[in-house]
C-alpha cells in the first residue's frame, strides 16, 4: 500500500516536468532561437547601413566598412576583447574629396580582404545610385570620381590611399590571391573585372563580366568565380589570364537562381552559394568545369547541384544576402522568410541543411536582426554578421552580432 | 472707349498665348522615345565594326580580326535571326585586308564597288575590284603630346552626288570624288575649342532626306553641312562630354549616341526644323538594362528601324524602334 502510494506520488510529481520536457524536445526546430551578442557600430560612422565589408583581421579584430549615404564612408575596427571601436578610415578625410549625394565615397561595399602579412584592404563606391539614369556618370556637373582602394597596416597603423581603380566607377566584390599578391574586384556599374597587383600597384581591366556578384570566390589554383549574365558563372584563370563564361548546368531539383552569396569550400573544390529567393542551397562543382561544352555565347560549362532546401522545413525561398564558411567546413547563411530571421547551416558532408534557429539579440528580444549584409568567421569558429538598421517592431541599430564559437559546433541554445 | 493700356494688355495676352501654343507644339514634335531590344549574340566577345543595310532588306555586319579569332561577316534577316556568312553579296566589294582590320577607317562609296580608307598614318586610299589599291594623299596631321598621335577621323560622310567627305589635319574637311578620283581640301574646318583643332576629327555622320550632312566630332560637336552650298553650321554640343559615337537620320530627326568611351553612352536627337537638341539619357533596353559600353555603329533600315552595336567583352547588337 505504502509502496503504491509512493510510486503514485512520484509519478504525479514527474508527470508535468516530463510533459514539459517532451514539449521542449519536440519543439519544431524552426521555432528555436539562437542568441547572439550585438555590438552597434558607432553612429558617427554611418547612417544606418553597410554591405559585404566585414572581415576578421589577423590581429583578431573585426574590420567593418560602413555606408554613409551622401557623405563619407568609414572603415571601423572592433576589438572583441575590449568591445571597443576605432575609426580607421574616413574616406573623404583621406581622399580629400568633398563629393556629396551620388558623387560621394559613401560605401565600403566590397569585401574587406586581409593579406598574409595582416594588411587590410578596403575599397569604396558611390551610394544612392540612380541605377537607370546614372547622372553621376559623365553628365553631372561634378561626377563621381571613382572608388578608391585603401590599405591599412595594423602593425604601423598606417593607411595608404592607392587611388581610384576605375574612373567614375565604384569597387565591388573582392577576392585576394595571397600567393600571387593580387586583389580582384569588379567595377560598378560597368561590371569590369579588375586585377590589382599589390607589389607593383599596377591595375588591369579585363572587361565586363556581365553580372553584379556581391561575393566572389577564389579557389586553391587562384581561379576567381562570380555571378555573370543570367545562368552564367564567370571564371578568371590566372594561368591563361582570361575571363571565361561558364553556362550553369543544374543537377537536382528546383529552378536555378543566380547566386548572391558564395564561398569556397574548405577543400577548395566546391563553391557553396545561396540566392535571394532561392529555394535551394547551391554547390558548384569546380571539377565539373568543361570547355568542350560550349554555347555560342559561352566558353564552357559548370555543374551546380541543389543538395538541400535553403530554408527551414516548410519555408521556401527567403532573403539570403550573406554567407560565410565556418571553421567546421559548413556554410552558414541567414534566411529571412515572413520577417523571421533564421540562421541556416549547410553541412557538405551530410548534404543537408539545418535551421540553427531564429536569430535573437541577447538581452534585446524586441530587436529583429532581419537584414544581414555580410559575415566573417574567426579562428575559434565564432561568426560575426553585420546587420543594417531595420525594424520589425523596435528599430535595431546598424550592428555586428556575434555567434560565439558557432562554427566550432558549440552553440548557445535557448 | 478702350484705353491704349487695355489694348496693350490684350496684345501681351495674345502674344503670350501664341508663344505658349508654339512651345507646346514644338515640345510635342520632340516627343521621341525608344524601344531598345537586345539581340542574341553570336558575335560573342567580339566588336561589330560596321553594319550595312543592303537593298535586299538584309543587314550585314562586319566583325574585325581579333587576337584570338579571325574576322567574320554575319547577316541579320528580317526576323532578326543572325547567321554567319563567308562573303558579302557579289555586288558589294569585299577586301578582307581592309574590312577585317580594326585600325582602318573605311567606307564603301555610294555604288558599293569601291572602298575608301584612312589608315592609321592618316593616308587616304581607294580599293577597287580584286583588291586594287591606289594611294590618294596623306590628309592627317599629328596630335601634340600624343605618342602615336595622328589625327585620324573615324567616319566618312557621303553626299547625294557620291562625294566622300572626311576631316584631316586641324579638322579641315576633304572631299573625294570616287568617279574622278579628285581630292579637294575644303576651306571648312570642324569646330574646336582653342588649341583643340588637332582633335577636331570626324567620328560620325548621317545624311538627311534633303541631302544635308550631319557630322559628329571627337570633341562632341554636331555640325550641319550642306554640300550643295558648301555651308557649315556648328550646332553645338549635345553633351558636356566629348565624343559623338554614332549618328543616323530617322523620321526627320538626327539620332545620335555620344559620350566618352570609358563613360556610359547617352542618346540625343537634333530636330532640324526647330534647331534644338533633346537629350534622351542612357540607352535602356526593354527590361531596363543599360548599355554601358561605347556604341560602335548604327544603321537605319528603310522601315526606320535602327540596328546598332556596342563594344566590349560582351559586345552585343541591339535594335531600336523609334516611337514618335
Amino acid at each position: 500500500m505504502c509502496m503504491k502510494f509512493i510510486t503514485d506520488r512520484i509519478l504525479r510529481l514527474l508527470f508535468f516536468p516530463l510533459i514539459f520536457c517532451i514539449c521542449c524536445f519536440s519543439q519544431n526546430k524552426n521555432d528555436r532561437f539562437i542568441e547572439c551578442e550585438m555590438f552597434p557600430v558607432p553612429e558617427f560612422a554611418h547612417n544606418g547601413s553597410g554591405y559585404t565589408a566585414i572581415e576578421a583581421g589577423l590581429d583578431g579584430n573585426i574590420y567593418v566598412g560602413t555606408a554613409y549615404y551622401g557623405s563619407s564612408a568609414h572603415l571601423v575596427r572592433f576589438n572583441p576583447k575590449t568591445k571597443k571601436w576605432d575609426d580607421i578610415i574616413d574616406a573623404h578625410r583621406i581622399t580629400r574629396e568633398t563629393g556629396t549625394g551620388l558623387d560621394s565615397q559613401s560605401k565600403f561595399h566590397a569585401k574587406i580582404l586581409v593579406d598574409a602579412d595582416g594588411i587590410v584592404w578596403a575599397a569604396t563606391k558611390q551610394g544612392n545610385e540612380n541605377f537607370v539614369d546614372r547622372p553621376e556618370f559623365g553628365e553631372s556637373s561634378t561626377g563621381y570620381p571613382g572608388g578608391h582602394l585603401f590599405s591599412f597596416d595594423p602593425k604601423t597603423n598606417r593607411v595608404i590611399d592607392h587611388g581610384i581603380l576605375r574612373k567614375q566607377e565604384g569597387i565591388m566584390g573582392g577576392s585576394i590571391d595571397r600567393k600571387r599578391k593580387r586583389i580582384y574586384y569588379w567595377s560598378d556599374p560597368k561590371q569590369h573585372f579588375l586585377i590589382y597587383d599589390i607589389e607593383t600597384g599596377n591595375l588591369r581591366d579585363l572587361g565586363t563580366t556581365g553580372g553584379y556578384p556581391r561575393y566572389t570566390a577564389i579557389d586553391n589554383y587562384g581561379r576567381v568565380f562570380g555571378t555573370g549574365r543570367p545562368g552564367i558563372i564567370w571564371m578568371y584563370d590566372p594561368l591563361t589570364d582570361r575571363l571565361y563564361d561558364l553556362a550553369v548546368k543544374l543537377e537536382g531539383p528546383g529552378k536555378y537562381v543566380d547566386p548572391y552569396a558564395m564561398v569556397i569550400s574548405k577543400d577548395g573544390r566546391k563553391i557553396f552559394a545561396c540566392a535571394i529567393g532561392g529555394d535551394y542551397v547551391m554547390e558548384f562543382d569546380l571539377a565539373s568545369i568543361r570547355f568542350t561544352d560550349r554555347r555560342p555565347d559561352t566558353d564552357g560549362s559548370i555543374v551546380c547541384r541543389h543538395p538541400a532546401p535553403s530554408g527551414p522545413e516548410g519555408v521556401r525561398g527567403g532573403d539570403q544576402h550573406a554567407g560565410v564558411l565556418g571553421k567546421d567546413g559548413c556554410f552558414y547563411y541567414p534566411n529571412v522568410a515572413n520577417r523571421t530571421p533564421y540562421l541556416m547551416k549547410y553541412d557538405p558532408e551530410k548534404k543537408k541543411t539545418e535551421c540553427i534557429g531564429i536569430m535573437q539579440i541577447k538581452g534585446q528580444p524586441d530587436f529583429k536582426p532581419l537584414y544581414a549584409q555580410g559575415a566573417c568567421v574567426v579562428n575559434d569558429g565564432t561568426i560575426y554578421m553585420m546587420f543594417i538598421s531595420a525594424g520589425g517592431g523596435k528599430m535595431m541599430p546598424y550592428s555586428i552580432v556575434r555567434f560565439q564559437r558557432l562554427s566550432a559546433n558549440r552553440t548557445l541554445w535557448r | 472707349m478702350v484705353s491704349n493700356r487695355t489694348v496693350l494688355k490684350s496684345v501681351y495676352l495674345v502674344s503670350f498665348f501664341l508663344f505658349a501654343c508654339l512651345r507646346t507644339l514644338a515640345a510635342d514634335s520632340l516627343n521621341f522615345s525608344l524601344k531598345i531590344t537586345n539581340l542574341p549574340f553570336p558575335p560573342y566577345q567580339r566588336t561589330v565594326a560596321k553594319l550595312i543595310a543592303a537593298d535586299t532588306g538584309l543587314i550585314y555586319g562586319i566583325i574585325p580580326d581579333s587576337s584570338y579569332s579571325k574576322g567574320r561577316i554575319f547577316v541579320i534577316d528580317r526576323e532578326n535571326n543572325i547567321h554567319s556568312v563567308s562573303r558579302l553579296p557579289d555586288d558589294i566589294l569585299q577586301v578582307d585586308s581592309v574590312i577585317f582590320n580594326s585600325d582602318i577607317t573605311w567606307t564603301w562609296d555610294r555604288t558599293l564597288t569601291k572602298i575608301i580608307t584612312l589608315d592609321n598614318s592618316g593616308t587616304l586610299k581607294v580599293y577597287e575590284k580584286d583588291g586594287f589599291e591606289t594611294e590618294i594623299a596623306r590628309i592627317s596631321g599629328t596630335r601634340p603630346y600624343e605618342k602615336n598621335g595622328y589625327q585620324i577621323s573615324r567616319a566618312f560622310a557621303i553626299d547625294r552626288q557620291g562625294n566622300v567627305y572626311t576631316a584631316g589635319k586641324n579638322g579641315f574637311l576633304f572631299r573625294y570624288n570616287p568617279v574622278t578620283g579628285k581630292l579637294d581640301k575644303l576651306k571648312l574646318q570642324l569646330p574646336a575649342g582653342r588649341g583643340r583643332e588637332a582633335w577636331a576629327s570626324l567620328d560620325a555622320a548621317a545624311i538627311s532626306e534633303n541631302g544635308k550632312l550631319y557630322l559628329g566630332t571627337f570633341d562632341g560637336y554636331i555640325i550641319e553641312f550642306d554640300p550643295a552650298t558648301g555651308t557649315m553650321i556648328n550646332l553645338g554640343k549635345p553633351f558636356r562630354q566629348q565624343r559623338i559615337q554614332a549618328l543616323v537620320y530617322v523620321n526627320g530627326l538626327v539620332f545620335g549616341v555620344g559620350g566618352e568611351t570609358d563613360g556610359i553612352p547617352r542618346w540625343f536627337i537634333y530636330n532640324p526644323s526647330t534647331r534644338s537638341f533633346e537629350i534622351g539619357g542612357t540607352l535602356k533596353t526593354e527590361d531596363n538594362k543599360l548599355i554601358f559600353e561605347p556604341v560602335t555603329c548604327l544603321v537605319i533600315t528603310p522601315e526606320n528601324t535602327i540596328y546598332g552595336s556596342f563594344s566590349g567583352r560582351l559586345g552585343n547588337l541591339f535594335l531600336i524602334e523609334p516611337k514618335k
